[in-house]
């Protein structure tokens, strides 16, 4: 069962990723025309049909007269209407560029056993979805998928390669060489956290704008109320309490290596050895102590989503995408639990995540690269198959709202919108579900006025060079970090304490890591100036 | 038997009766406990679960975990087929070359025994994990969908042989010696005398292949891809349900469907019972041989 | 001298043949993929395949020893097996030969089936139902303390009761598996042995004594000798899904396998993972030489090889 236990952690992070479309940018449906002259081409196999349509008249000069078939790689479960759905999508494919797809899903619970596998074997694939949380860095070191040149891209992909920032492609660099074609929209990792607004009116707690507000919430809840769990302490890292409010980012999470968002030199340090971090546990350790989360917190095998829902828990930390769908679910269900979304360090600067959170690669093994290539292109920024494989079939699954938003109908259980993996390929064109977009709206505006950017952003830290100290690093964390995190120790006990960590870090090599993060960075800096 | 000795007999048999009532019922009790809390928290909605842990009878009974779990019966009972095949293939015939092989590690005549003993051994202490031997079953022997894939892994294990092959030693010699006077060759005198002989030790191996077949998911987590799912077998699909479930919240929470209360941790206790239900009720069958021991003067008249 | 060997395999035919299909299993499945032990020195590259990766020497090893861990979660795992390996082993001798005595057959059949089943969990499942036993706030244990007016156990942060505890749960889930080797051991007993000793006289626990005890010798010491063979690899399940990811247990609950993972979760590197399988293969395959010269010069027949 190791595989299952390992899914938690990187679920949150998935989920989190999965979120893209969501805090999507403006919809922008320039496709629509072009779209609908391709329709009547669609239906039919003969490449020279093809060739009236717009996204393969750019490539006249291309041989497509060999039909092939694309093995395509996707992440979950295979809904129920999948073989109709992409069967539409084949039959438009066909009509285009002379190839199918023939999809094969790697569910939830096995992708991170399955997925290096098929590039270590070297199998028969095509396309595969690809994410830095999904080993992308590593795969790409180690070959597994298709270096993409400019050329290649420009020739079978060409509105890829227009219509994708610069930044992306930079982002999407492994030692210099592009193995993935990112998505073209952004995101925020910035958390939130969502309350129990019945609660604190009831125990005459005054509205919460600050994380002291918040933990003396938490403490009272704990006091005052013994049939709820208050929160779930830092279960999913640091981010709400300490990297947000310190205005700290990761440079390759989950080492405790960050930078200042305000510090455009891009000075690296350990968390650890900061002043901050130290006030943090601090606070920490008082708020464990006040029953802020339960005893047990650091093992709860609970689900928070799922408690907040129930009612079992005060208070629940996540991004803006599931908060908002979490508030507008309980709206319907609980109108008076008059759910609040407070964003604790609300004043502070957030950066965008980068776009290759989400993209698709060309695995190395693949006998039609080009062809594959091509229907992601058809993927992006045919505006029909692009619809057809996040939402389904009009009418059927879902009904568009106005230029960016959707509907989703009755039958969207068997093709959920959004969600049969089509991130791999999310563009600028995604609509919004209409049940949560003026919620999001909201928020949105407030993250917006305080985005900025760092050159950092675009930085992928090449790891090989010290593997054997980050593997080391990674276990210190666990070990001594997360306890301190969830308040369970305090903070000056001498063998256990912030001292004790900030010296096992060293031992583990931190210093190490951190001098060839450095390096890599002052010549990354160097090369954008 | 005289009156004394008779007496002390029954002194030692009222202690070890006392004893081993005690002792087993007690240990036996603490094996039962758990498995009742598993049966009552399948049986409990989710809501419950988080309100009061686990207990003992639900407060309120919910099927909702089984029939999420039990959403297709017809895929279900595809792979109770698939699961049960397998299991009675790759059980016999890893029984019958187990079976052969510990005879022959068994015999003092056989040169080579230890040599083979080593040779099998050997493979306990190094392997090449998991991505070569992936590797070897994919691209070099071409199993990736198909039933060998399934079959041909869990199908002999060096332990097992090992432990065959101390069960066989304590049949007499003599009873082998004799046979082959009357003429009958080695393989004659395994399948005439040793397979019979050997039946409590058989039924043990017997009983943990078939275990090993049953609980497999593994095998079909990496062999079998989602276009052959024919080839799920029964833990596996058990195992995705779970998967599957956590990929229906993901959908609640991206579309914001509401599909009503799911299940979580019922859903595990529901699964474990499902999976384990069938080959609990098997194993009565398979006990008499633990329970009743053979008589090998028996056997040899 | 090559005639003899001609000559022995000629007269060892069918034997030769009779163990050839298991030979044959084990070298396509075991021995060619054993190839992979040399990714332990190795940087694995996907495209240049296992035989053509860099070679990087003992790089790959480092991250284990150098802040000084190892030897403790070395020496943890050797511990928790032994101690595994006595309490199992007793526990389950015992009771095998209690159920064999007993005289209610209508009670063996129950409590074998019964003891059985913990077997039967997975220990996804033994770690949910042993944190509702041992969780603070609504723990089984917990609440029951405290409905009798005692102080509540802190047991998810006192690393000290976990030592009694995994040695507990492991000899709860593998007693009724061990003992049905036992048991068979005993079954394998000829019944006239008994017969005639009850004839001498000797009384119910002389006779156990006597009789079934050396009858399961060769059983005891072959399932002994094949544990102390994986005496440092530890049941990654048991201690995974009971501790988790709790970082104040580590320091008496860490096993060599629960080390590794969490140094490797996050950049499943895998001549690295290589690395630790080799390291443990070497100790155990230095353990298990020994413990077999030692079982060899008492008891040749009963070696394992």
């Amino acid at each position: 069962m190791r595989k299952k236990a390992f899914r938690k952690g990187k679920w949150g992070i998935a989920l989190m990723m999965a979120m893209a479309f969501v805090v999507s940018g403006c919809g922008n449906n320039n496709n629509g025309s072009e779209s609908q002259s391709s329709a009547s081409a669609s239906a039919t196999g003969s490449p020279s049909q093809a060739a009236s349509s717009p996204a393969a008249s750019a490539n006249a000069d291309i041989d497509t007269s060999k039909e092939v078939t694309l093995k395509m790689v996707l992440l979950g479960a295979k809904p129920a209407d999948f073989d109709e759905v992409y069967g539409e999508v084949n039959k438009r494919m066909k009509g285009k560029i002379n190839a199918t797809l023939d999809v094969s899903f790697i569910d939830w619970g096995e992708y991170e056993q399955k997925y290096p596998l098929l590039f270590a074997a070297s199998e028969d694939i095509d396309l595969a979805f690809s994410a830095n949380w999904n080993k992308y860095s590593q795969i790409a070191t180690k070959n597994g998928y298709l270096e993409l040149t400019e050329e290649m891209l420009q020739k079978y992909a060409p509105q890829t390669w227009e219509k994708e920032p610069k930044v992306a492609w930079e982002q999407a660099k492994v030692n210099g060489k592009v193995y993935m074609v990112p998505q073209d929209q952004f995101e925020y990792e910035h958390k939130l956290v969502a309350i129990r607004g019945d609660l604190r009116e009831k125990y005459g707690i005054p509205e919460i704008k600050t994380l002291d507000d918040y933990h003396s919430f938490l403490a009272t809840i704990s006091s005052k109320d013994k049939s709820i769990i208050p929160s779930m302490g830092a279960g999913e890292g640091s981010w709400l309490d300490f990297t947000q409010p310190n205005e700290f980012y990761h440079l390759s999470y989950p080492l405790p290596i960050v930078y200042k968002i305000t510090d455009a030199s891009g000075k690296l340090m350990s968390y650890a050895d900061t002043p901050e971090y130290t006030q943090y546990i601090e606070r920490m350790y008082k708020a464990a102590q006040a029953g802020a989360w339960q005893k047990d917190a650091i093992v709860s095998k609970l689900d928070r989503k799922q408690a907040f829902i129930d009612g079992k828990l005060a208070s629940l930390e996540w991004n803006i995408g599931t908060l908002t769908t979490t508030k507008v679910s309980i709206a319907n269900a609980h109108p008076d639990w008059k759910i609040e979304i407070v964003d604790l360090s609300a004043d502070k600067k957030r950066l965008l995540l980068p776009y290759i959170g989400n993209g698709m690669s060309v695995a190395a093994s693949s006998k039609n690269p080009e062809r594959a290539l091509m229907a992601l292109d058809l993927l992006r920024y045919d505006q029909e198959i692009h619809d057809l494989t996040n939402y389904g079939i009009e009418g059927k699954h879902y009904e568009k709202v106005g230029d960016d938003q959707f509907k989703s109908l009755e039958a969207s259980a068997n093709f959920p919108a959004m969600s049969v993996c089509p991130w791999g390929w999310n563009s600028l064109n995604e609509r919004t579900d209409v049940t949560i977009a003026d919620e999001r709206n909201a928020i949105m505006e407030q993250f917006k006025a305080n985005t900025v950017n760092h050159p950092l952003q675009m930085f992928v830290f090449d790891d090989s060079a010290v593997k054997n100290e980050e593997a080391a690093i990674n276990n210190i964390m666990d070990t001594y970090g997360k306890p301190l995190r969830f308040g369970l120790v305090e903070p000056n006990d001498p063998k256990r304490g912030v001292k004790a960590f900030q010296e096992k870090l060293k031992v583990a090599g931190i210093e190490k890591v951190i001098a060839e993060m450095q390096k890599q960075a002052d010549a990354f800096l160097q090369a954008q100036s | 038997m005289n009156a004394a000795a008779r007496k002390k007999m029954h002194a030692d048999r009222l202690l070890l009766n006392v004893v081993g009532y005690l002792l087993v019922g007690l240990v036996a009790l603490a094996c039962l406990i758990p498995l009742i809390v598993v049966i009552s928290g399948s049986l409990t909605s989710e809501t419950h679960i988080l309100e009061d842990g686990f207990r003992f009878w639900p407060k309120a009974f919910d099927t909702s975990a089984y029939a999420f779990a039990l959403k297709e019966p017809a895929t279900l009972l595809r792979s109770y087929g698939l699961t049960i095949s397998l299991t009675a293939v790759g059980t016999l015939a890893g029984l019958f070359i187990s079976a052969m092989a510990a005879y022959v590690l068994q015999r003092q005549d056989f040169h080579w025994r230890s040599g083979f003993a080593f040779y099998f051994y050997f493979t306990t202490l190094f392997g090449g994990g998991l991505v070569p031997w992936y590797i070897l079953m994919v691209n070099y022997l071409h199993l990736k969908n198909t039933y060998g894939a399934l079959l041909l892994p869990p199908m002999l294990s060096v332990f097992y042989i090992l432990i065959l092959r101390t069960f066989m030693r304590s049949i007499p010699e003599a009873i082998t010696e004799s046979a082959k006077i009357d003429g009958a060759g080695d393989f004659t005198v395994f399948v005439r005398l040793i397979l019979p002989l050997s039946k409590p030790g058989l039924a043990t191996i017997g009983l943990f292949t078939a275990l090993n077949y049953w609980n497999d998911w593994f095998n079909s987590l990496l062999f079998i891809e989602s276009s052959s799912e024919k080839l799920y077998t029964l833990q596996y699909l058990l195992y995705r349900s779970l998967g599957n479930l956590e990929g229906v919240r993901r959908i609640m929470e991206v579309t914001g469907l509401n599909v009503g209360p799911l299940p979580g941790e019922n859903l595990k206790m529901a699964l474990a019972i499902i999976a384990t239900g069938p080959i609990v009720l098997l194993y009565p069958f398979v006990q008499r041989y633990f329970v009743q021991g053979l008589t090998i003067g028996a056997v040899k008249g | 001298m090559k005639r003899g060997i001609i000559s022995r395999l000629a007269a060892n035919k069918t034997l030769l043949l009779m163990i050839a299909p298991a030979a044959a299993y084990f070298f396509l499945f075991s021995y060619i993929p054993m190839a992979g032990v040399i990714l332990a020195f190795k940087q694995f590259n996907y495209k240049l395949g296992i035989f053509d990766s860099p070679w990087v020497g003992f790089d790959n090893f480092r991250f284990f020893f150098m802040t000084g861990d190892a030897w403790r979660v070395t020496l943890n795992t050797f511990g928790y097996n032994a101690s595994f390996i006595i309490v199992n082993n007793v526990l389950e001798i015992v009771i095998a030969i209690l159920l064999a005595e007993l005289g209610s057959k209508w009670f063996r059949k129950l409590a074998q089936t019964t003891l059985l089943l913990p077997y039967f969990l997975s220990w996804v499942v033994v770690g949910a139902i042993a944190y509702n036993l041992f969780n603070y706030e609504h723990g089984l244990i917990n609440t029951m303390l405290a409905s009798v007016g005692l102080d509540r156990l802190d047991i998810y942060t006192t690393p000290e009761y976990w030592k009694y505890i995994l040695v507990a749960v492991s000899a709860w889930k593998a007693v009724g598996y061990g003992a049905v080797f036992y048991m068979a051991a005993i079954m394998n007993v000829d019944k006239e042995s008994y017969d005639a000793a009850e004839i001498d006289g000797a009384n119910l626990f002389q006779r156990i004594y006597h009789i079934t005890l050396p009858a399961i010798r060769p059983t005891v010491t072959i399932l002994v000798l094949l544990a102390i063979g994986g005496i440092f690899r530890g049941d990654f399940g048991l201690f995974y899904q009971l501790v988790g990811g709790n970082g104040l247990l580590y320091q008496a609950t860490d096993v060599i396998d629960t080390y590794a993972y969490r140094s490797l979760m996050i950049d499943n590197e895998i001549g690295m993972s290589a690395a630790i399988g080799f390291y443990q293969s070497v100790l155990c395959f230095v353990t298990i030489l020994a413990a077999n010269y030692l079982v060899r010069r008492t008891d040749k027949s009963n070696a394992l090889f």
